[in-house]
């Protein structure tokens, strides 16, 4: 009995305790159903029609079982892009990491003139539109471009390079555009973080002899880990899923030579060429999405951090 | 089994019913004429400014016409969009349809019957209104057509001091002339800063050479076939070009396509479209003279690509779209849109009404519809040239024979096939 005076009761209507809950999920509302139809259902839907034959326009639906899937691992084009894709992030991912970082740190010393113009024009390749900056990088790469006469003209080589129809290069030519224009968002991500690291950590460092490389490897790069980790993640999926330059860079072909096809490139091509075979392209997507959350988790445990808490 | 038996029944009633409904609607939509209040929507894209223009005045004329108003929706990547309308049930009740694209959108069922003496289908030239029949029935309305020739940069020529009638005729004279002229160009230029000339990597522009000497590029049931021995015979025309150093393609000069690297002057030749006419004129004021198609095996070959109106066969305002598609392709609405875009009509009368010929260039183009080849070839097309345009530029840098490329390509495109059926 004396437990119950204690505890006063619950306020009624939307005030008391029972009320603020039911508001929350009232804010929440608005998010949750963009979300249910948006995300969910359309996984959903897309995870079904991976188990079918779909003719999208009449809107037939024929169950085929795991059909697709096993198409997926019979296809050599689709090991080919799944090679090409692997490819293109495991050369991508660290090097955008590594550079974003370096810079970041050389921007954050103190007694830097200029930082903050520095600063703006690091970031301005971000503010790019892939598609314009893929049609930069094919005017300057291309075969009477910019970069062949400057590399013929130091004495380097004789006959121009054909970046962009050469298989060997195409997917690289691609890399570099990709990396040039992501370190900057993760150079911003890393300074902001850095802006909070203790300066106090440097000057004990310093009293101690540390040399500037000891510093970024003693103390920066354990301090940014949780950060990097977002910075690796977000890299993973954003070049797994790397669509749009491979897509004008080819015409939407994936060549020369399969040498620019991504997954991403390979599953618009099924979804929307003139086949019906949006349940392959279903199928292919699934295979993507498993593939990223497995590389992701990977790459979480080898960076050593319990994820992003 | 009784509601079963119900559902028969009541569809049957329905579908005699739409039947009837859709019969009164074809009869009198061939008089029909006031339309007040009604909306058609249309689907297009636009593929320059004076395309805008053009279609502007053409909606003018039907409104005032008909009283009825219309709708555009511009599509920017028209094959992908226009499925995701169709899936939807959302298409226009009348778009655009490529002549390549239209044995896909006939196959699909998403296009209306039209009435082939209200669209008054024999006042068009055969070729063009045939690419939109199936089985002697009309699907389509072909706009306009546009072909190709073979377009000089005269001023470039005058600075290199080579006369315009001293450009061979022929590819096998072209491949031979090519080097010296080149040589010309580096001279006055710099090395490599105007390419001679630009050829395509597209199925849409080889086509024709492919199917020379019964060159089958697609099987009868849709298979590529890339590979076959008179197709790779006739490839061989194509890296013969590319060997002489003096062609290039137009995304290999830094352009978007063939007419932007003949406007801004980095080649002297390019084999491109009529489209491109009011552009060079207009926008980068090009000096320029259009010539026939070079000759291959003796004779004059070129592509025609059409573009014709098709009736969305969901449309609930069957006899307004039918009255738009008639008067688009009419010999007044036509007049107004050749008129402003520079393409070519798809009708005799309207060709002569706008005195095309007057123009030597337009004529030029306009002659080149007699030699010329129609892009389409059964549904696979779009997948075939796909595959064809992700090989063929390894063979051609030589890194590997056409055999082998093509062998790919083929197998790539009849992969993806196998996956559709």
């Amino acid at each position: 009995m004396e437990m119950q005076k204690k505890t006063p009761k619950p306020a009624r209507g939307l005030n008391g305790e029972h009320g603020q809950v039911w508001q929350a999920y009232i804010f929440l509302a608005p998010a949750f159903v963009i979300a249910a139809i948006f995300f969910v259902a359309a996984i959903v839907f897309a995870l079904y029609m991976s188990f079918n034959h779909v003719n999208m326009i009449s809107q037939q639906f024929e169950f085929s079982g795991l059909k697709n899937y096993v198409d997926v691992f019979k296809d050599d084009v689709a090991m080919t892009a799944l090679k090409n894709t692997a490819l293109f992030s495991l050369i991508v991912v660290p090097s955008q990491t590594i550079i974003a970082l370096l810079i970041a740190y050389a921007l954050s010393t103190r007694g830097i003139k200029g930082k903050k113009l520095f600063r703006l024009v690091y970031f301005l390749p971000t503010l790019t539109s892939s598609a314009a900056l893929t049609l930069i990088f094919m005017f300057i790469f291309n075969i009477t471009g910019p970069l062949n006469n400057f590399l013929i003209s130091m004495g380097l080589y004789q006959h121009p390079i054909n970046f962009l129809q050469n298989p060997a290069y195409s997917l690289k030519v691609i890399m570099v555009m990709n990396i040039w224009s992501t370190v900057p968002n993760y150079m911003t991500v890393y300074l902001a973080s850095l802006v909070d690291l203790p300066e106090s950590f440097y000057e004990a460092a310093e009293i101690d002899g540390a040399s500037a490389w000891q510093k970024l490897r003693y103390i920066t790069v354990p301090y940014l880990r949780p950060i990097t980790t977002y910075v690796l993640l977000t890299g993973i999926i954003g070049t797994f899923q790397m669509f749009d330059q491979a897509y004008i860079f080819s015409n939407g072909s994936g060549g020369p030579d399969n040498s620019t096809l991504t997954i991403a490139l390979m599953v618009y091509q099924y979804a929307f060429g003139s086949m019906n075979t949006m349940g392959y392209a279903c199928a292919l997507a699934v295979v993507l999405t498993i593939i990223i959350f497995v590389v992701s988790r990977l790459t979480e445990k080898l960076n050593g951090s319990n994820g992003l808490r | 089994m009784k509601s079963w038996i119900k559902g028969i029944g009541v569809s049957a009633v329905l579908l005699t019913s739409v039947g009837l409904l859709a019969a009164c609607g074809n009869k009198s939509s061939s008089k029909q004429t006031d339309f007040k209040g009604q909306t058609v929507k249309i689907g297009i894209w636009y593929g320059s400014d004076q395309e805008r223009a053009g279609i502007n005045k053409v909606i003018k004329g039907f409104e005032k016409k008909t009283g009825a108003k219309v709708q555009t929706k511009v599509y920017t990547n028209f094959n992908t969009q226009i499925q995701a309308d169709l899936s939807g049930h959302k298409a226009p009740d009348a778009f655009y349809i490529d002549s390549s694209m239209y044995p896909w959108f006939k196959k699909q069922g998403v296009l209306a019957k039209l009435d082939s003496s209200q669209m008054q289908a024999s006042k068009f030239y055969p070729n063009l209104i045939n690419a939109f029949k199936t089985k002697g029935n009309l699907y389509g309305v072909p706009k306009d057509n546009s072909t190709l020739g073979l377009m000089v940069n005269k001023k470039i020529m005058k600075k290199t001091g080579v006369k315009v009638t001293s450009i061979p005729t022929s590819y096998d004279g072209l491949i031979k002339w090519l080097p010296g002229f080149q040589a010309k160009l580096d001279k006055v230029y710099g090395k490599n800063k105007v390419k001679a000339m630009t050829y395509d990597q597209d199925m849409a522009r080889n086509f024709t050479i492919m199917k020379t000497d019964g060159g089958m590029p697609i099987k009868t049931n849709g298979d590529s076939n890339l590979a076959s021995s008179q197709v790779l015979e006739n490839m061989k025309l194509y890296q013969q070009l590319v060997k002489t150093g003096a062609v290039s393609t137009a995304k290999d000069l830094g352009s978007g396509d063939n007419g932007t690297a003949f406007g801004t002057g980095k080649v002297a030749m390019t084999e491109e479209g009529n489209w491109t006419y009011q552009v060079q004129k207009k926008q980068y004021k090009t000096d320029f003279q259009v010539l026939p198609m070079p000759t291959y095996k003796g004779a004059r070959r070129g592509m025609i690509f059409t573009v014709g109106w098709g009736e969305y066969a969901g449309s609930k305002v069957k006899p307004l779209a039918n009255a738009w598609i008639a008067y688009a392709t009419s010999k007044e609405g036509q007049t107004k849109w050749a008129k402003t875009v520079g393409t070519m009509p798809s009708r005799s009368d309207v060709a002569k009404a706008i005195k095309l010929t007057d123009d030597a260039n337009m004529k030029t183009w306009l002659d080149a519809t007699k030699y010329s080849t129609v892009w389409q070839d059964g549904t696979t097309a779009a997948t075939v040239n796909t595959s064809y345009q992700n090989f063929v530029a390894k063979a051609l840098d030589g890194k590997t024979t056409m055999k082998a490329a093509m062998t790919s390509a083929d197998k790539q495109a009849n992969a993806a096939i196998s996956k559709a059926n």
